[in-house]
């Protein structure tokens, strides 16, 4: 099809005053060897700051250094090195095996460079020899009368002369009824049978912290030698498992890499797929991708110095980077392609272009800058973070793109002149068409409302981990067996009494509080067993009746007579005090300074669901507490990340669809076109709403970042079509479309390739970036593409235009 | 002839004399012994009725009514006669089928010592030991014997300080105050049904 003169344009001439634009794009196409010289220096000036690039991918990076919670645990970590373990799992199918098997691991433990200390109340011959001081005293007396009870009947039983009438059950001494006096006894000596394994656990304190990856890998090598040395000395079956902060944490760093690695190739073969679909040649994969790869090694750069490290949500901003600056760059292309044909001159052509497009391009960049920027007034360093890179990197990107694309076209079209195909005829849209996509438009936004209540916020910080992770799968094992989760929150108190103290009346608080969020409280104090007197005397009671009944006990079953030989083997216990527990427990709580004295709030659920994190943070800080006393550890800082998300989202994404209606009202400068680019927006949303409802995909605060970037291209979209439609008097909305869709279609779809590829991530927080990205995209460009505009013409054929556009031609340069 | 007659009488009390000792006949140890040998002479794989009729050379020496008195306590003189005599039955094959097998298994691989009985004023007391491979595991028992009518027998029998008298009281008066004297009757032919289903060849020695 031959381009249209349109009326009221008057071509430029020679003589004519050269504005702006032409005169910057004359001087690039002149000087385009130096504007790729320049170019190509100063991104390799800049490459020295993009190596020095890091991830961090710790939960600790998406706060504020100096916020309460940080600063807390900083402080706990310098004390105590933390609450997090590295937990070894133990597992055999013969029991004998797997205690063996861990008593043996133990004892290798203690002598690993990485590990400061183990806690396993099994290994400590005070611990072992005392065991059943750490029950009840009442559980003791119990015991006794059960051992008396069980004697009576054996004895009963014995006599040749005995008839059972009452079919009475034998008594049984269960171990496993006597309680704890604390429950804080239950951490350190958990061993437990399945179905069909024995499993005993070991917590291993590491000397370095949780962020130390390289320590880390150094750690797990260590320990996988030294249990396999143990292994090999067993003729079963037993193996060893990792789980606990470190492994975790380590875990998801690296399936990060590997994701960010993998998506990334996908990304690049869906891009040059989608460049090769459009345009048919290689060069636009040059003309396109160039300069956005020019533009993300410059936002790295920048982002090298200004904050110095990606965190966990601004890891995949390369992605987010390509698919928006596609924007430009294929706007650019499509609109030189077609001028190109017309002029037969690139220099002219492009000179077409960029007046054609200079103030749309100023006004799509603006509002996508802008909605970055409203990100950056949040405390979540998640969000200011992703704002501040995105924001400048679109800027760059763009601001790359209008420099280096032009002269990357000249070169190339000058030593590699190729020529156009002449464009096919319009294809020719029907009524019927136009109505069909109007109905099912209007259907599925019907369907979009029904879901809006199906599409929720997931809160559970356990579904954004990676896929299938083994570390995470063995914590809900341990965590479901135990009954305690070993995600504490830690009150720093100034002294040993006061700890005592607190956690006397935080466990008189969860006594009389039954819908409590906490477990237990524990403090040094707690691991000294209280009546220790009363409990040996009982003890001792045990031991004589034990000993006056040898014959009975020979007679008793094999194993009953195995509980009666171990029990006793602990009658033996002595009295003991603070200063004989393991120095490892007591840096557990005092650290090697002894300048605090912490005490342990367990919680009772798994607080990895943020909702009850929440709640159980909120439960903590509510607590009456002395002065000085500092509450820190890693579920106040995932309850303060949801907070503030919670907080400040919902007022960045207002702020920032204000700012964007202002925008897009200053270059329109009428209500009702402003609302018409809207539209596509807005159903954009809705139609993702509806499309999460159906797949069944949450909101969490992993992608809620990618909402602001779905408003920026959905009125992306809106600006391009309408800024043409109004200036192009004597075309039809649809012809307007013919010109503008292909440049919407590629860089919608070049967004979508993008998203798409991270639904390859078996991270699941990232998959669910691209699962959002991908709904949220597509469903603007159904939006913007098919459904308003069909929508438009079947207006404008039925009843009147609905957009009053421009009486003169007006050249926005 | 008043010398013959003479004569004759102390004759005669002599003869009453010697024979009413003869009459007394075992002492106290010498009962408990032949119980126990009667009992490891039975034959439990036999028919039941061989079994029924080797048991009953034990019966002799055991006072089951005295031993059942003395477990019912203040029942025996609250029941039936009626009832008292199918008690009597099922207690007697209880221990024929429950007990006697069990004392035979635990006697039947072990030598048995007698340390010493006494015997007083119509009572006996004969401990047993039932030597172990260990001395320290030697199963001490205690046979309380009553004389009645001539004869020692057995109505208590005590090991590791239960007796069990006691023990059936216990259960008796349990089991009665529950579901009262029928119901314990009930709980007796349960307990004997399973005992003969259980008892389908020699008790394991």
């Amino acid at each position: 099809m031959s381009k249209q003169t349109f009326e009221g344009q008057s071509p430029a001439a020679p003589s004519d005053k050269i504005g702006f634009v032409e005169a910057q794009i004359r001087f690039i196409c002149r000087h385009a060897w130096a504007v790729v010289l320049v170019m190509a220096i100063a991104t390799a000036a800049v490459m020295p700051l993009v190596s020095k690039l890091k991830l961090r991918a710790n939960f600790m990076d998406l706060l504020p250094a100096d916020y309460p919670s940080i600063k807390g645990l900083k402080e706990l970590n310098s004390h105590v090195g933390g609450t997090s373990f590295l937990i070894g799992v133990i597992e055999s199918p013969d029991e004998t095996t797997a205690r063996e098997a861990a008593q043996r691991f133990i004892q290798k433990a203690g002598s690993f460079k990485q590990i400061e200390y183990v806690d396993n109340r099994t290994n400590s011959p005070l611990f072992e020899r005392n065991k059943l001081l750490f029950l009840k005293l009442e559980s003791l007396q119990s015991l006794r009368q059960k051992i008396q009870d069980m004697i009576s009947y054996q004895r009963r039983k014995n006599n040749p002369f005995f008839v059972d009438l009452l079919n009475e059950e034998a008594p049984v001494i269960d171990m496993k009824s006597l309680e704890l006096e604390e429950k804080v006894y239950k951490i350190g000596g958990f061993a437990v049978k399945e179905k069909d394994s024995f499993m005993q656990v070991v917590l291993l304190k590491p000397k370095h912290p949780v962020s130390d990856f390289v320590h880390s890998r150094l750690l797990f090598d260590e320990v996988e030698a030294g249990f396999e040395e143990v292994r090999k000395e067993f003729s079963k079956p037993v193996t060893l498992g990792l789980t606990g902060s470190y492994r975790t944490r380590y875990q998801e760093f690296f399936t990060i890499k590997r994701d960010l690695r993998v998506t990334g190739i996908i990304a690049t073969v869906l891009l040059i797929l989608i460049n090769l679909i459009g345009f048919r040649n290689l060069r636009s994969i040059v003309y396109a991708y160039l300069p956005l790869s020019v533009g993300v090694i410059w936002t790295w750069a920048f982002t090298e110095v200004s904050i110095g490290y990606l965190n966990l949500i601004t890891a995949f901003l390369a992605a987010i980077l390509f698919g928006m600056g596609g924007d430009y760059t294929f706007h650019i292309l499509t609109s030189f392609e077609d001028d190109y044909r017309e002029t037969g001159d690139v220099e002219k052509a492009l000179i077409m272009t960029y007046k054609d497009l200079w103030v749309p391009l100023w006004s799509s960049m603006s509002t996508t800058a802008v909605v970055f920027y409203a990100m950056t007034f949040t405390k979540f360093e998640g969000f200011r973070h992703f704002g501040i890179i995105a924001g400048v990197g679109i800027f760059i990107s763009f601001l790359i793109v209008l420099v280096l694309e032009p002269a990357l076209i000249v070169l190339i079209e000058k030593y590699f002149p190729l020529r156009r195909k002449p464009l096919r005829d319009r294809v020719k849209i029907s009524r019927w068409s136009i109505r069909v996509t109007v109905v099912l438009g209007i259907l599925f936004s019907l369907f979009s409302l029904t879901q809006i209540s199906r599409v929720k916020f997931n809160y559970n910080f356990t579904d954004l981990q990676p896929r299938n992770g083994e570390a995470m799968i063995l914590s809900e094992r341990i965590g479901e067996h135990f009954g305690v989760h070993l995600n504490p929150v830690v009150f720093m108190t100034p002294d040993r009494q006061t700890a005592s103290q607190l956690a006397g009346e935080i466990n008189r608080y969860i006594e009389m509080h039954p819908e409590t969020l906490f477990h237990f409280a524990s403090s040094l104090t707690l691991h000294v067993p209280r009546q220790q007197e009363e409990k040996i005397g009982v003890l001792k009671e045990i031991g004589q009746i034990l000993a006056s009944q040898e014959r009975i006990i020979s007679k008793l079953d094999g194993p009953t007579r195995e509980k009666v030989e171990s029990l006793r083997a602990h009658l033996d216990a002595a009295p003991f005090g603070i200063d004989d527990l393991p120095d490892g427990l007591k840096g557990q709580y005092e650290g090697k300074d002894a300048k605090i004295s912490a005490v342990f709030i367990y919680p009772a659920v798994r607080i990895l669901n943020g909702v009850y994190g929440k709640k159980f943070v909120k439960e903590a800080r509510a607590l009456p507490v002395p002065p000085g006393v500092k509450l820190a550890g890693e579920p106040v800082i995932y309850a303060d990340i949801l907070n503030l998300i919670a907080s400040d989202v919902p007022v960045a994404l207002l702020v920032s669809t204000l700012v964007v209606f202002a925008l897009v009202f200053w270059h329109f400068k009428r209500l009702d076109h402003v609302l018409w680019v809207h539209v596509p927006f807005m159903l954009g949303v809705l139609w993702m709403i509806g499309m999460m409802g159906a797949a069944g995909v949450k909101f969490n605060f992993f992608n809620m970042v990618i909402v602001p970037s779905i408003l920026g291209v959905g009125i992306d979209n809106g600006i391009y079509i309408f800024d043409r439609y109004t200036h192009r008097r004597t075309e039809n909305f649809f012809e307007t479309m013919h010109k503008s869709i292909k440049g919407v279609l590629l860089s919608s779809a070049t967004n979508i390739a993008a998203f798409c590829s991270l639904m390859f991530s078996t991270h699941n927080g990232m998959a669910s970036i691209g699962a959002l990205g991908f709904f949220g995209f597509l469903s603007c460009l159904l939006a913007s593409v098919f459904f308003v505009p069909a929508l438009i013409e079947w207006f404008e054929l039925r009843y009147a235009h609905l957009f009053r556009r421009n009486e003169s031609s007006e050249s926005k340069a | 002839m008043n010398i013959c007659r003479k004569k004759i009488a102390v004759g005669a009390f002599l003869m009453v004399i010697l024979g009413s000792s003869a009459a007394r006949a075992q002492p106290a140890q010498d009962a408990v012994q032949t119980f126990l040998k009667e009992i490891t002479a039975i034959d439990f794989s036999a028919a039941p009725e061989a079994v029924h009729e080797q048991a009953s050379k034990a019966h002799p020496y055991l006072d089951l009514e005295a031993l059942s008195q003395k477990a019912l306590a203040a029942h025996w003189d609250s029941v039936a006669p009626e009832e008292r005599s199918q008690f009597l039955d099922l207690m007697g094959q209880l221990i024929e089928y429950v007990a006697y097998p069990k004392t035979r298994r635990l006697i039947s691989q072990y030598t048995v010592q007698y340390p010493g009985a006494e015997e007083s004023a119509g009572e006996a007391r004969v401990p047993a030991v039932i030597q172990q491979q260990e001395k320290g595991l030697d199963i001490h028992v205690l046979y309380h014997l009553r004389e009645k009518d001539g004869q020692w027998k057995i109505d208590d029998v005590i090991l590791d300080d239960v007796s069990i008298t006691e023990d059936l009281k216990y259960q008796f008066d349990k089991i009665i105050t529950e579901s009262r004297f029928a119901g314990l009757l009930q709980k007796m032919k349960e307990r004997l049904e399973r005992a003969r289903k259980e008892s389908t060849g020699p008790p394991a020695a």
